[in-house]
């Protein structure tokens, strides 16, 4: 067993998965900063992010839709706008669950806004798929097949064996370099902007923040909005990616861009980056070593893992709270 | 960031006299509501009004979705109705002094359901309703009623096995159809040739009871050190994992499931009046037993626990071993719920372990009360039967909606639950 | 705790009586089960399906009904879950029909059938397609499609035969269809002597199959089946042929949707799909198209007719036998054959059709034709 098991190691196609498992991981970056954030601030975790994402792929189809019945299907302007109707939409989204499922309760037993998040990310789902539809929809392929195109091809294809080639679209591309830039821009922001400070005030002594002047509230509510914000730009990308998109997309993903938060060292910002990328590797490569049925299993016995052997995760700073 | 000159303070000109009442508008504590209502209203406008056209060249065009939108409105109706109404009667209940009226009823009758025969003389009533339609009573139970009640019977076992880990030691158990998969299948797999073929329903339940709380206690051994929402994501993670590792392992039938063989020999009992008095009594057991443990120096400390933590620590209550205790319990509970799904339907597939079972039980201890058993079997009793009686008026297809909204309302206006104490409630809102 | 505990009992005792009540049933009408899913992932395939079964009990109500009787469709959503299969089947036959016409998924059929069999209700589905079913031995349980093991043969010899084809790359999405068609093809073609190099199983949310695709590729197949329904074989296809595999993909009947050919949009070539022939050129089941368009406004799925034929079949054989009751209607239905909108049906012992062929679709200029060969 043991023998055969190596053999497949052999024919592991190594650089591509690496491609694909970034470009994969990336995307749950951007879904995990928004639990990290959250929970670096308000040490609670925002179930409903990974629905804001799902709330983001639709918003995009729909903002593209109204813009192509204003003025027409023009492909780049409609998919910029269709992105950014996406992140307001999803802004307000998250700022509104914050409003109105998480305030009141901030100071409540922990149980309390974290059965009002599950609550929030099950209504969330249930309204996209009562009102939208449940079935899976296609992302229009008008917007998404000008990206198909190769960028660089790395290993050229052997026809004696039937391997392809492997190469880069231009979709990841895309895809790495909008990761980047955000990430890059959220860490100008959190290090070197007035609210970036407010928001490291806040997540380091709430009540002490307010009394210096800090408006708390306010605080609270942008790291929501930027969170969403982060979430809707994945759900566009990995809409694109896919090319479908579905109301459980939130969970499947949420869920294992929760692990990446959890890995990575939750509250911690880059720590979430790191554990997307490594969560995206992993599933990409079990897939190709394991087979594809045993995904979930590994991520969920990695996480128990990171549990027992370093519960504050890779790059966490702070021990997670023991009994 | 805000100057001292920013706040600016009240023109005594202009505003109203100091130590008397403000005159403002009735309307004034509307407003935020109001203003969030419009909110909702604008930012769910395009899901609900508008639709997508995909066309076949791959462009996507918007278009009215009045039709989907009066849908939606109208199945929203009655719930915003119902829940409109309910909230008026707790208003009214509370506030125009309801009780008084109610008391008057409730106080007579008192004495009589506080007596510990009360539960016997209930189910003796039931189970001989149920039985009535052997006798040719008229008005005897359809086999769709006998169904709901068997079905009800095991949900509230479910329910009050969750409620000792969320409501008695305050832990959030999210994936608690993992642990019900469990007692399915350890039930199913027993059945196996190589087992114990023809193994009776009452014979497996000690062993799924053992076999659940064994592997609860597995699970919650690495995380129940931890923050109470690592606990969380971890049970979450776990039902998602036996529901793939049941698709996928050769014993458990993988994706078909198991076909229960001879269905009516080791299944509850071949005929329903029969198989509710059963789950019935099973409900009863359970629920004595669970009330024993809550009062017992276990049930104090959970209790301890979940009010405080660390002072707790400090009495010197185990706190690791006791949430351990009451987390394998629940799963233990879950095991016996399963193992009834498992003899009741005679199949078990891996659907047992989806996420949305996890999800109606955790909204029956919500809506009841956190912590209140008589309030998790109203909850149960609720949740399953409202459903169905509205299935007429309200699409079926929101009622998992209708319980994420309800958990929300619920943790906001009253954590406790309908019948929940309120001690629990100020724990709850905390301080 | 007692208290409290008599008032809920009570209250519950009432609320269940309540709901049980209120669908009380009226003995005056015959009552036909139509069962599928008709939500979810598979919904346009199950709907179409109990909507062409309705069709031809309205019709046969505006002839007069059946034996005398007027007849009551009731349609259940088993939402393609076999949990929830179990849960409506029960409820049909507390209900009291006499048949039913379904379930879609061979996962919900596979596990309703003892139940149907067991209070002696006739089962027909429309859709299942799994080996198995027809294999337990029930006596009042038919089918109007063909079987997997069928499917995968005409799949495995186009693949093999035709196009000459030796390494094969298997992907299924782990449900009793996927997975049982998956098998099949896998043990034909390695009886054939041609190689399978992947077999792997997929979940049915899943939606990112690059990993999938990296895989095969380095495998070196030649050709891809998928056991996939048509909501993942469309977005597979089109990240295949994205990803600069242009192998062909070999399907079964569950990806045979137009929804199909929107996802994959102009990648869908080279898409090799086996199902019923062309029902639309027959011109015994135009009748019936004309119908179900203007009836419901849209074009019927592949399954509407299959639908609409098993209930004619059901209907032709409880006037033949002149009663309800399964196991004579069995007896009428093993034996004679039937004229339905899809031809002459007639069934073997083991509740299958006797005469069954799969035709290989391919997609042309975005439309599903038959291969010629």
């Amino acid at each position: 067993m043991l023998e055969s098991f190596i053999k497949s190691l052999a024919g592991v196609p190594w650089l591509e998965l690496l491609i694909t498992g970034t470009v994969k991981g990336s995307m749950y970056a951007l879904i995990a900063l928004g639990y990290t954030m959250v929970y670096g601030i308000l040490q609670m975790i925002n179930f409903a992010n990974g629905e804001i994402f799902m709330i983001g792929m639709f918003a995009t189809v729909f903002g593209i839709a109204l813009l192509s019945s204003l003025w027409g299907s023009f492909a780049a302007i409609n998919l910029i706008l269709g992105v950014v109707f996406a992140v307001i939409l999803a802004s307000a989204y998250g700022y509104g669950s914050e409003r109105i499922a998480y305030r009141r309760l901030r100071n409540a037993h922990i149980l309390a806004p974290l059965t009002s998040a599950i609550g929030l990310s099950i209504v969330l789902q249930q309204f996209i798929s009562n009102v939208v539809g449940n079935q899976p929809f296609t992302f229009p392929n008008y917007y998404s097949d000008p990206f198909a195109w190769r960028v660089v091809t790395l290993v050229q294809g052997n026809p004696a064996t039937g391997a392809g080639d492997v190469g880069i679209s231009m979709l990841q591309v895309c895809i790495l370099t909008t990761a980047c830039l955000l990430m890059t821009a959220l860490f100008y922001m959190i290090h070197c902007t007035r609210v970036g400070i407010a928001m490291r005030a806040v997540s380091q002594d709430r009540l002490m923040a307010s009394l210096v002047g800090i408006p708390v509230n306010h605080v609270i509510a942008f790291t929501f909005i930027v969170g969403s914000s982060l979430a809707a730009v994945a759900g566009t990308l990995f809409s694109m990616y896919t090319t479908t998109l579905t109301w459980s997309a939130g969970t499947a993903s949420g869920l294992k861009a929760f692990t990446a938060a959890i890995i990575g060292g939750i509250g911690n910002i880059p720590g979430a980056v790191l554990g997307g990328l490594l969560i995206g590797i992993i599933e990409d490569f079990t897939i190709a070593i394991l087979g594809a049925q045993w995904r979930n299993v590994i991520l969920f016995a990695i996480l128990m893992l990171t549990l027992i052997l370093r519960p504050r995760g890779l790059l966490g700073e702070r021990v997670a709270d023991k009994v | 960031m805000s100057t001292p000159e920013a706040t600016p303070a009240p023109a005594p000109a202009s505003g109203p006299a100091p130590g008397r009442a403000t005159a403002a508008p009735w309307w004034n504590a509307f407003v935020p509501f109001l203003v969030g209502l419009v909110a909702v209203l604008v930012i769910t406008f395009p899901f609900i009004w508008l639709r997508f056209e995909l066309q076949p060249s791959g462009e996507v065009y918007a278009r009215w979705d009045v039709k989907g939108g009066v849908d939606f409105w109208q199945n929203m109706g009655p719930v915003c109705l119902i829940g409109l109404g309910i909230g008026l009667l707790a208003h009214a209940y509370n506030a125009w002094g309801l009780q008084r009226y109610t008391d008057q009823v409730w106080l007579p009758v008192k004495p009589w359901t506080q007596s510990l025969y009360a539960p016997l003389v209930a189910y003796a009533v039931i189970v001989a309703y149920g039985f009535s339609g052997h006798m040719g009573f008229a008005l005897a139970p359809s086999p769709t009623t006998l169904n709901l009640g068997i079905q009800v019977g095991i949900y509230m076992i479910l329910a009050m096995g969750l409620n000792i880990v969320i409501g008695y030691t305050g832990l959030l158990v999210l994936g608690y159809a993992g642990f019900i998969a469990i007692g399915a299948y350890t039930f199913a797999i027993l059945q196996k040739p190589d087992f114990i073929p023809g193994l009776p329903w009452w014979a497996g339940i000690p062993i799924v009871f053992i076999v659940g709380g064994a592997v609860g206690w597995l699970i919650g051994l690495p995380c129940i050190r931890l923050r109470g929402d690592y606990l969380a994501i971890v049970t979450l993670g776990f039902a998602e994992g036996v529901r793939e590792l049941a698709i996928n392992l050769e014993v458990t039938g993988q994706t078909s499931g198991i076909l229960l063989r001879n269905a009516s020999k080791i299944g509850l009992a071949p005929d329903k009046p029969t198989i509710l008095a059963w789950v019935l009594l099973l409900v009863i057991i359970c629920a004595a037993a669970i009330y024993r443990i809550y009062h017992s120096p276990l049930g104090r400390a959970w209790i301890a626990i979940r009010e405080d933590e660390v002072a707790a620590g400090a009495m010197g209550i185990p706190v690791v071993r006791m949430k351990l205790l009451s987390f394998a319990l629940s799963s233990a509970f879950a095991g016996v719920g399963g193992l009834l799904i498992a003899a009741y339907t005679g199949f078990v597939s891996p659907d047992v372990a989806n996420f949305n079972n996890s999800v109606t039980v955790l909204a029956m201890v919500i809506l009841g009360g956190l912590g209140s058993l008589p309030g998790v079997l109203l909850g149960a009793g609720i949740l399953y039967l409202l459903p169905e009686l509205l299935r007429g008026y309200v699409d079926f297809e929101y009622r998992l909606m209708i319980f994420g909204a309800l958990m929300i309302i619920m943790m906001i206006y009253r954590p406790q639950g309908l019948l929940g104490t309120s001690r629990h409630a100020i724990e709850l809102k905390g301080g | 705790m007692p208290k409290q505990l008599f008032l809920i009992l009570t209250l519950l005792v009432g609320l269940t009586f309540a709901a049980g009540c209120s669908k009380s049933s009226d003995p005056s009408t015959i009552k036909i089960g139509l069962a599928g899913v008709q939500t979810g992932n598979d919904a346009m395939l199950g709907k179409s399906m109990v909507e062409g079964s309705a069709i031809a009990l309205d019709e046969w109500n505006a002839k007069g009904g059946i034996l005398g009787k007027k007849l009551e469709a009731i349609s259940v959503d088993d939402e393609g879950n076999s949990e929830k299969a179990v849960n409506v089947a029960n409820d049909l036959v507390a209900k009291g029909v006499v048949a039913v016409l379904g379930h879609f998924n061979s996962s919900c059929t596979i596990p309703t059938m003892r139940i149907y069999n067991e209070s002696k209700i006739l089962q027909i589905t429309p859709g299942s397609t799994n080996t198995k079913i027809t294999q337990e031995g029930i006596p009042t349980l038919f089918r109007v499609v063909g079987r997997d093991a069928q499917q995968a043969e005409v799949n495995v010899n186009y693949l093999f035969d035709t196009l000459g084809l030796r390494k094969l790359a298997v992907i299924h999405n782990s449900t009793s269809w996927g997975e049982g068609i998956a098998k099949e093809v896998a043990d034909l073609w390695k009886k054939k002597g041609g190689e399978v190099v992947e077999f792997s199983g997929i979940n049915e949310a899943d939606r990112d199959f690059s990993a999938n695709i990296a895989t095969i590729k380095s495998k070196g197949a030649q050709a891809l089946f998928g056991g996939l329904m048509y909501a993942q074989s469309g977005p597979l296809i089109n990240k295949m042929r994205k990803d600069g595999l242009e192998i062909p993909f070999a399907g079964g009947d569950g990806s045979f949707d137009p929804a199909l050919i929107t996802a994959a949009g102009d990648y869908a070539t080279n898409v090799f799909l086996t199902f019923g022939p062309d029902m639309e050129s027959k011109p015994e089941a135009r009748p019936f198209y004309e119908k179900y368009r203007a009836r419901y406004g849209r074009e019927p799925g592949p399954y509407a007719i299959y639908g609409y034929a098993a209930a004619q079949v059901l209907l032709t054989a409880m006037e033949k036998a002149a009663s309800t009751d399964a196991a004579k209607v069995a007896e009428v239905m093993h034996k004679d054959t039937f004229q339905t909108a899809m031809g002459e049906i007639a069934f073997d012992e083991k509740g299958d059709l006797r005469k069954t062929y799969f035709v290989i679709w391919t997609v042309k200029d975005k439309k599903f034709v038959v291969l010629q060969q």
